[in-house]
This record gives C-alpha cells, structure tokens and sequence, in this order.
C-alpha cells in the first residue's frame, strides 16, 4: 500500500508540472484553471498507472505515465484550439461517424435522414451520461460542469475517449462502449419512458417485442459471422477488399472507392446516395462505373488474389466440378486450351506470349475472356438452386 | 473494352461482388443454431465497465509506438469483421458529409442552453445569471404591447407562486403582479376586475395602451400586468374534471416545445388522474399531493407520464417539470380538479 501510495505520489508530482506548464504555455486560461484540469488529468494518469497490472509489471511507470500524460494533454488542446463551437462540430461527428451504423430506426426504413434524427436524441443521452461518468472518475461531484473554455475541452475529450472505451465481451471480443450504447438504445428504443404512451395506447407490448426479436436474432448472427469465418478465408477476403481499395485509387477512382465503402457498411441505395450528394441516376451511373472496375479488377488485375479467395484458382480447375471442367475444356478453341495450358503450367505472359506469337495484353484479354467463361459455367451451377444475389 | 462488359459479365460481377459483401452483411449469414446469448453480453458489457483496465481504454497506437515490447499480446481484441482500412475510410467519409451538416445545427451539451462563448476564467455571475429556459412561450402571448423580458420572467416565477393557492383566478392575478407593483393593491384589484372583463386582443384594449411598456403610465402597466399574468397562468393550469375532456397544453421552451395532457377520470370510486408529456429532452415529472408523489424520468427527449390516485375535487395540486443537467428552476403547472 506505501508503496502504491509512493508511486502515486511520485507520477501525480511529475505529471502535474508537466501538465500545468504545457497548459499555461498553450492555452489563455487562468493559473488557476490550468492548476485544477492539470491536476485531475494527473491523477487519472496516476490512477491509470497503478492500476493496470501491465504497466506495473513492466517496471517503467514514470515512461508510461509520461506518455499517457502526452496524450490525453494532446486530445484537450486538440479541443480547445478548435474552440467551442467547432470543437463540438468535431466530437459530434466523430462520435456520429462511429455509430451510424449501428443505429437502426426500427419501423421506417433506413435512411440518411432517419439514422441521423436517432443519433441526435442517442447523442444527447451519452453526453448527459459521459458528463457523468466524467464527474464520477475525477471526483467532481454531482453538479460540476464545465464553466471554462479549457474545462469544456477537457470534457469533450474525455468524452471522446469514454466513447471509444473497449469493453471486453464474451468470446475474446471487445467493443467500443458507445456502440454498445447505440445497439442499445436502437433496439430498445424508447429506452427508460416509465410509461410508453404509444405502446400503451395500443395496449399490448407485442410490438416492442417483435422489434425487439428481431434485432437480438441480428446480433446473433452478427456474433456468428464473426465467429464462422476461417481466419485464413477471412485474411484473404481483407486482402482482396484492401486491394481492389488500392486498386481503385491507383485509378483516381475515389467516387467508385467511397461507393464501395459504403456497400461494404451495407447502406441503402437511399443512404448512399445522400452521403455521396448524389441523385439516384448519378448513382447508377457510378454503380456502373464500379462494376466495370470490379470486372477488371477480378478477371484482369488480380485474377489470381481473388480466383484464390473464391477457392477456384488454377490448382482447383478454376473452381470447377470434374463435370464442369469437361465441358469448360471442351469449348475452348485451340488457341484457349494451349493458353489454359501454359497458365497451369505457371508461365508468366510474357513467355506466353512469346510462345503464342501475340502481345502481352493480348494474353490478358484471352485469359479474361477464358476466365469468364470458366465463372459462367459455375455460376450456371448456382443460379437454379438459390436466386441471383442481385444489387 | 466494354465490349467485355456483356451480359455474362454482369452474372460475374454481381456474384463476386455479392460475396464481397455477404461476410458484412449480418442477414447473409445462416441462422442461428444455437444462441450464444446476445443479451448476457450486453449485459456483460455494463458490469464489466468497472473491472476494465483502464488501458484497454486507451487508443493504444500511440502508446505502443514508445512500448512496442511492452505490449506484445496486449492489443485491444479485434472485432471481427471490420478492417481497418475500410472502417477509416468509411468513418473519414461519414464525418466529412456530417460535418457540413452539424455546422449549421451544431449540439448542446447536457447543461447548456444555448451556444455562448467559453471564456477562458471562470466568472462567477454568469453562472447564477437567468438563462430563460422557459421564457420563449412568454412571447408567444397574445398582449397588446409586449412587455420587457425581465416583467415577463419576473411575473412567470410570481404567477407559478399564486397558482398553488385556491384562489380566486382575479385574486391569483393581483398575487403575481404584486410582486411588481408591492403596497399597491387595491389599484391592482380594481384594474383586475377591469380585465377580467375584457376579452384580449378587444378593440377597446387596444385603445387603453400605448405602443411601449416603459412608456406607459402606472396603472397602464399594472394593467398589462395582470393581463400577462392571466394569460400565464392560464397556459400553466390544467383543468380536469370526470366531465371534462382531456386538456391539451403546448409550452416552447429553449430547448424545443414541450407538450402536456391531463386527463381526469373517476373509476368506481377512485379517482385518477394522468399527465402525458413529451420532453424535447431528458428530464423530470413530478406530480405532488400531500398523500404521496408521482414521479418519473428519463434521459432522452420523449414521451413521460406520471398517474395520482389521490387528487380531489377542487383543490390545486403542482406539477413540476425540470430537464435534466440544466439545473434550472422547474417550471411549475396547476392540476386544477373541478367538480
């Protein structure tokens, strides 16, 4: 324990001149002011500091309080340089960002517009509740609030950072609270009304239930598709995702890149649409667009990254049943078959193309047109048992 | 080249592009066999907020930049699913388009008010200083010359006093203006009677006052006083009745309109009586009788109802009303229970 408490004395010293000397040179607010945020950030860091076992077993404790004091000193001038009002701009559309999926109006369908009233009401409650928690952790008491421009920096980034807080859950998992709070409060919307007056006038809670339901089987198999994928097929599926990202900027093709992003995050053609500023028929266009890249991208550029992930590279006959592979083999004309050949046999296209008298690009349109042939032949094989999985 | 772009490649791309999508997308994924309980971890998730090491809460990168060996095996757990790539760039598009948006509607935290500047020392007055949280639906009255923001509030916090006693509505009013006009009572009571009998907005009101509230003389004051003060306390009573439809009231505060609903209803032999409100934010409802108090709360802008068994026929009884954070003096209405 004296030991304990002679390490906290130690850190909170050191800490808090750092502190209050970085704070008078880079900020307008009074002595005092500075003396009283430096001295509730040291002692968060002390706090910090003697409680985690990590930090103790590593036997340099001063080093990392140093640096957490760094840090933490780094996101309250980050705010207070930007000043009240675009300091707010930018914690609210951090915090917005980060939930915005996550926040599902339940009966209307999901828009831009929807989500974001949801998250103005969501955001409300956890500043109410982060201005507690800040209170609770610095020992403020219950009426504290930030009076000074440096106290409300200081509050909106600790906010910041108790949004961002990761929560272990069951299963090696963890997550950031405030995603945790914005499942909630999207699932169990109204959260706390004592007396639902909607729920009430219909006068049974099936409803809610329902919605309620629905929203746990999701989660379920959210859980499950982070549990199921095989941790190569799913590295794999990130690396073909990271480069056809890659791929796309190397093109100058942002608007494709943000659309993909936004497919990705399984968005609305309705959201889409409103976060890129685009009208359904740019939209469509740029739906276009991204195709023909996907195209390149898949049977060009990186055929064999993405013909791997699919489990239908050369080694496996393209993915092909033995069947298949018959017929994929018996309507090729010559030339295709002496290319199939030479590409199993693992030339590179120069060599190939040298071999069958053409250019290099040549030899990539052929093997482009070969390759589709091969992945029409599979998908011939799927698209009577299960409906196409159309946009 | 486009003329690879043909029918067959549209199969293509839609499945590969189907599958790129299917991992993230939560509803591709086959149902569940067997639950591993989604609602323990929430649950989970709550209680193990005090157990976590204060670490884990940290954005780690910049730490484990100075403590690359440190922290070997020590990385915050990745959630499966996200990559970091899209997750940044996802988020970096999100809060460029937000932003835009919050600009021009920027939030308030819990215990403001309004968009005022921080200064950089603490300054004691404007702490206590009146923020008019309830003063918007002051102007929303309909008087003959508006009157000067501090009478109105002034009269507001009067008028909320009067309200609470069982008198007559004449009486109530020269209760609240007293607070303005103290040692003149009995010019108030006579103007109260004038008042009374005039319906606002009559021409004949018109004529009775000039166009500025400082410019008028004393008792042309008092007399748009109690004209202030019967109009707020008519917004601030409701009364019920078994008889009598619900009653409706609309009140516009800083923060967004509040709307309240009584309704009073005999049932066998008892009483009840139910206030339905809808808070643009979190806060209060307190209904008090000397028997008991009816109370409830809640931390996001919504619906909030409060029910008393105990209210009686013609008495008065307060229902307070205070937002949360905004430690502000709760406004104050009347259940007025007629007969």
């Amino acid at each position: 324990m004296s030991h304990c408490g002679e390490i906290y004395q130690r850190v909170v010293d050191a800490i808090f001149q750092l502190l209050f000397n970085e704070l008078r040179q880079s900020s307008k607010a009074s002595e005092q002011n500075c003396r009283e945020v430096a001295a509730r950030i040291s002692s968060e860091v002390a706090r910090i500091c003697t409680e985690s076992k990590r930090i103790q077993d590593s036997g340099d404790i001063e080093t990392w309080a140093t640096t957490l004091a760094r840090l933490r000193l780094k996101q309250c001038l980050h705010y207070y340089q930007m000043g009240a009002h675009r300091g707010r701009v930018e914690l609210h559309s951090t915090l917005s960002a980060i939930i915005y999926r996550y926040i599902t109006p339940s009966q209307v369908p999901t828009s831009y517009q929807a989500r974001l009233t949801l998250i103005e009401d969501f955001l409300q409650g956890f500043y109410a509740e982060s201005l507690n928690a800040f209170r609770r952790e610095s020992g403020m008491g219950p009426a504290y609030r930030p009076h000074t421009l440096l106290e409300l920096a200081e509050y909106m980034a600790f906010a910041e950072r108790y949004g961002k807080r990761r929560i272990p859950l069951p299963g090696h998992r963890t997550q950031q609270l405030i995603i945790l709070r914005a499942q909630t409060f999207s699932q169990q919307q109204p959260p706390e009304t004592s007396v639902d007056m909607e729920q009430a006038a219909e006068g049974s809670a099936t409803d809610s239930d329902s919605v309620w339901n629905e929203a746990t089987v999701q989660q379920v198999r959210e859980a499950m598709v982070a549990h199921e994928s095989e941790p190569l097929e799913k590295s794999l599926r990130q690396t073909v995702i990271k480069e056809l990202l890659a791929y796309l900027k190397e093109r100058q093709q942002t608007e494709c890149a943000d659309y993909f992003t936004l497919r990705l995050k399984d968005l609305s053609a309705g959201e889409i649409e409103a976060i890129l500023g685009l009208t359904p028929r740019q939209r469509d266009y740029l739906q276009q667009r991204f195709k023909y890249h996907l195209i390149r991208f898949a049977l060009s550029q990186r055929w064999e990254l993405v013909h791997q992930w699919l489990e239908a590279d050369l080694e496996r006959n393209l993915g092909l049943t033995p069947q298949q592979w018959q017929t994929f083999q018996g309507m090729l004309s010559q030339e295709q078959a002496e290319l199939l050949r030479l590409k199993q046999q693992g030339f590179p296209n120069a060599a190939i193309a040298q071999t069958l008298g053409c250019t290099v690009s040549q030899v990539e349109k052929r093997w482009f047109k070969l390759l589709e042939i091969a992945w029409e032949i599979r998908n011939r094989s799927v698209s009577g048992a299960s409906a196409s999985q159309d946009e | 080249m486009n003329s690879d772009l043909d029918n067959n490649s549209e199969a293509i791309d839609n499945r590969f592009l189907a599958r790129l999508l299917e991992d993230c997308d939560p509803l591709a994924a086959p149902p569940p066999q067997e639950s591993p309980a989604p609602t323990d971890d929430l649950v989970a998730a709550e209680l193990e907020l005090d157990a976590l090491d204060p670490l884990d809460s940290e954005d780690l990168s910049v730490v484990t930049d100075h403590f690359g060996e440190a922290t070997q095996g020590c990385q915050p757990l990745n959630l499966g699913g996200e990559i970091p790539t899209v997750q940044n760039r996802f988020h970096a598009l999100l809060k460029r388009k937000l932003q835009t948006e919050i600009e021009r509607n920027p939030p308030l935290f819990p215990w403001e008010t309004e968009i005022r500047n921080y200064e950089p020392d603490y300054c004691d007055s404007e702490v206590n200083s009146w923020v008019p949280l309830w003063a918007p639906q002051l102007s929303n009255f309909s008087l003959p010359v508006t009157l000067p923001e501090t009478v109105l509030t002034q009269l507001l916090n009067s008028c909320q006093e009067a309200m609470q006693s069982q008198l007559q509505q004449g009486a109530k009013m020269v209760r609240a203006a007293s607070a303005l006009f103290p040692g003149q009572p009995q010019a108030l009571n006579q103007l109260a009677g004038l008042v009374l009998l005039y319906p606002t907005r009559s021409p004949q009101e018109q004529q009775l006052f000039t166009n500025r509230y400082e410019e008028a003389t004393d008792s042309q004051q008092m007399a748009l006083s109690l004209l202030a003060a019967r109009e707020i306390i008519n917004a601030l009573t409701l009364p019920v009745s078994p008889d009598r439809q619900p009653v409706e009231r609309q009140w516009q505060t800083t923060v967004g309109l509040m709307t309240l609903r009584a309704e009073y209803q005999v049932e066998g032999r008892v009483p009840r009586c139910r206030i339905e409100t809808r808070l643009p934010r979190g806060g209060r409802l307190t209904l008090r009788t000397p028997q008991g108090l009816a109370t409830a709360q809640r931390t996001y802008p919504g619906y909030l109802s409060v029910e008393s068994f105990d209210l009686e026929p013609n008495q008065t009884y307060p229902l307070e009303i205070q937002f949360q954070e905004l430690d502000r003096q709760p406004l104050i209405f009347a259940i007025a229970v007629g007969n």
